[in-house]
């Protein structure tokens, strides 16, 4: 735009203004606050009598909303009669751009050392008290393999197909201890290891994803393929419970099985790694 | 004529507050895109109000007690304390669901008038000198926001939530080095833990509350102490003078105006919508896992970006990057450091080191508006991939090939968008040179 930029207002009320109507409509609509705001606080007032009352959450709220309205058509007429109009004021010259602190050097200078001496003592804090989250779970050989009402299965309780999630003895419920255990329709492949499975198709892996430690809760027959609901990540029961899809990197630890003198499915050791997410330090 | 009234002498206050004398009052913006900044207040205001009700009522604990109440559901089961909390409130309490969903309900708009204030903030250029501390401090209080939404959907200690509290333990832990012992003073040994339940709720309702009050007083003393933007107009210098209403009675009564729209619309909605009944999404169970398990909607484009990343396990120099490093750390932190770092690439990419005071057209300037368009489809590509297993269940197609469309997409549209950005705004920059050089009016040839 080529045109030289129109005058300026001196600070105070623009010439534009003001815009509020004449008296006699003025007088008209404070009659209109007064009115509405009185069915504002009568509606108010039965609001809390039905809270008193406990009426129920929907009752509450369109009273509750009632309210509020009648309180808006009165605040409406308040902002229209009550205006005093658009003013200008002159800008600061040579304001500071960042924060205040900019003009201030010495404070400048106490926060930055602060935040700094606050990061070095907050990280040496970090790595003095360590990682102090569990990498083995409570499972041990001989562990009898424990549903979550506490009993303990035989490889006959699990049907082709079927899924049970199980726990250590002593640890029933536990997030970390939390196994599948699957009977395969087709007898597993490498990298599962076999000796420890039963019965041929029965295998036992953790119910922690490795990508982000959701419950790996979903098993789907079709492929026989465990499918994390989280972030999608899929493994292969039958083959180790590599990951097929996804965003995990590596495979579900497995639990080696067998059975004891009773005939009931127990742990050989603990899980061929720790369970649960991976990444971080090596 | 104003009559003089207490109100009048605390907006009075409330000016030489913000740095301003009776000489020189302070002048409010009174535009409905100025309004998004005072929705924001506005809901924190009933957040706060319906906040201080329910930590009445809300216990954080893991706990097992048993519950007995009149919720049909639930009466008789052995429960978590807090998500029996949870349950006494929806359930038990006096207009403790009306309280409830009213929060719930006021969250949602709290968070998505901050999100879009961000946005309009980016796209008119109002970080730009001497603005840029305020712009940085707004930034800061979006963090503080989305603490808020993680926190609180934590506290219920719904089965959803405490998976959202899972992948957020594998988030901290994933970063190098210090992820183990960050993850261990969070979190705890292991889930479920009191340590993370009290944690979430000091935050919630003490730390983040103080904080965010602090830095918005802060944030709006700047805004006033540097005067207001406004848009480009005819009839006055902009560049000189910020034009506005006084605190009193305008400025107020328009707030006070808003404030009861806004209640009168969360309050109706909280009859029509049933936000926040967390008893429908069941307690934690160690070891349980449901499908379609979010974080809250301002922090899908984190889950979304873990989707739709392929498998990653690269080891490099003694850390191990996986997915979940790349999609939950640096990306959000990439996404979240442009909106802090743009500022100054534009003033380095346009060698424009002056002052601006004006509200710009969003295709004003071609960089900004390629920038906007790049970050917005790419943020808004990320949070619909949080969505990939309902849409593959509505589509009723494979998951897979959601993914795939999803990953095609994450590369396509944000160039797209940055393309036909620029384009545009080099479009309007030469209308807008014809019309000058044909000598039309400035009114149509300048908005």
């Amino acid at each position: 735009v080529n045109q030289p930029p129109p005058p300026s207002p001196p600070e105070g009320r623009l010439p534009t203004e003001p815009t509020g109507p004449s008296a006699s409509t003025d007088q008209l609509r404070r009659g209109w606050v007064a009115g509405w705001s009185a069915v504002s606080a009568g509606t108010g007032l039965l609001l809390i009598g039905l809270w008193v009352a406990d009426a129920s959450a929907n009752v509450l709220g369109l009273v509750g909303g009632l309210a509020a309205l009648a309180a808006c058509v009165a605040l409406h007429h308040v902002v229209v009669t009550q205006d005093r109009g658009e003013r200008s004021l002159e800008r600061p010259v040579d304001a500071p751009d960042l924060v205040p602190l900019a003009g201030r050097r010495r404070l400048l200078g106490g926060a930055v050392a602060g935040v700094a001496a606050f990061t070095v003592a907050g990280t040496g804090a970090l790595f003095a008290y360590g990682d102090r989250r569990p990498t083995a779970s409570a499972w041990a050989s001989g562990g009898r393999l424990t549903q979550i009402d506490g009993s303990f299965l035989r490889p006959e309780d699990v049907p082709f197909g079927g899924v049970v999630t199980v726990w250590p003895p002593g640890a029933v419920g536990t997030e970390l201890a939390a196994v599948m255990l699957i009977r395969l329709r087709e007898p597993p492949l490498p990298p599962t290891r076999l000796d420890g499975t039963v019965d041929q198709t029965l295998v036992a892996y953790s119910r922690l994803c490795t990508h982000a430690g959701c419950a790996v809760a979903l098993y789907r027959d079709f492929d026989q393929a465990l499918f994390c609901p989280c972030h999608q990540a899929t493994f292969d029961a039958r083959r180790g419970a590599e990951p097929t899809y996804g965003p995990a990197s590596v495979a579900l630890p497995q639990l080696p099985l067998a059975l004891d003198d009773e005939g009931y499915l127990v742990a050989t050791g603990d899980l061929s790694a720790p369970p649960g997410a991976v990444g971080g330090t090596l | 004529v104003t009559p003089p009234s207490p109100l009048a002498d605390l907006a009075a206050t409330l000016d030489r507050r913000l740095g301003r004398s009776a000489d020189r009052p302070s002048v409010w913006p009174t535009s409905f895109g100025a309004m998004i900044s005072h929705v924001i207040v506005v809901a924190f205001l009933v957040l706060v109000v319906t906040g201080i009700f329910l930590t009445f009522f809300y216990r954080p604990s893991t706990a097992p007690v048993t519950y007995s109440g009149s919720s049909a559901l639930y009466d008789g089961a052995t429960l978590p304390a807090a998500f029996a909390s949870t349950v006494r409130i929806g359930s038990d309490v006096p207009g403790g669901l009306f309280v409830k969903r009213v929060h719930a309900a006021a969250s949602h708009l709290f968070l998505a008038a901050l999100v879009v204030h961000l946005l309009r903030v980016m796209a008119t250029g109002q970080f730009r000198r001497p603005r840029l501390g305020t712009h940085l401090l707004g930034i800061a209080l979006l963090l503080l926001g989305i603490g808020f939404a993680y926190t609180g959907e934590l506290m219920p200690f719904t089965l959803k939530a405490s998976s959202s509290l899972r992948i957020g333990e594998a988030v901290l832990a994933s970063i190098p080095f210090l992820g183990g012992p960050l993850a261990s003073v969070v979190v705890g040994p292991e889930l479920p833990s009191d340590q993370i339940l009290v944690g979430a709720w000091v935050l919630h309702v003490v730390v983040l509350p103080v904080s965010f009050v602090a830095l918005t007083v802060w944030h709006l003393r700047l805004v006033h102490r540097r005067t207001p933007t406004i848009y480009r107009r005819q009839d006055v210098d902009v560049t000189r003078y910020a034009v506005g209403r006084p605190l009193w009675p305008d400025a107020i009564a328009r707030f006070a105006l808003l404030t009861a729209g806004i209640v009168a619309l969360l309050s109706v909605s909280s009859a029509l919508v049933p936000w926040a009944d967390s008893e429908l999404a069941g307690p934690f169970i160690p070891a349980e896992a449901t499908n379609s398990v979010h974080p809250s909607w301002p922090l899908f484009f984190t889950t979304g970006a873990m989707r739709v990343l392929p498998a990653i396990d690269l080891t490099f120099l003694g850390a191990r990057i996986t997915n979940v490093l790349v999609a939950g750390v640096v990306l959000p932190g990439l996404l979240i450091g442009m909106l802090a770092i743009y500022p100054f690439l534009e003033r380095l990419l346009l060698r424009d080191e002056g002052e601006h005071h004006t509200v710009d057209g969003l295709l004003d300037v071609p960089l900004r508006a390629g920038a906007v368009g790049a970050f917005t489809g790419a943020g808004l590509v990320l949070t619909l991939s949080a969505g990939v297993d309902a849409l593959s269940f509505w589509l009723g197609t494979p998951v897979e090939t959601v993914v795939l469309v999803f990953r095609l997409a994450l590369v396509i549209v944000p160039v797209l968008a940055a393309v036909i950005m620029v384009k545009a705004a080099h479009t309007r920059a030469r209308a807008r040179a014809i019309a000058a050089a044909v000598g039309s009016s400035p009114a149509e040839g300048v908005r």
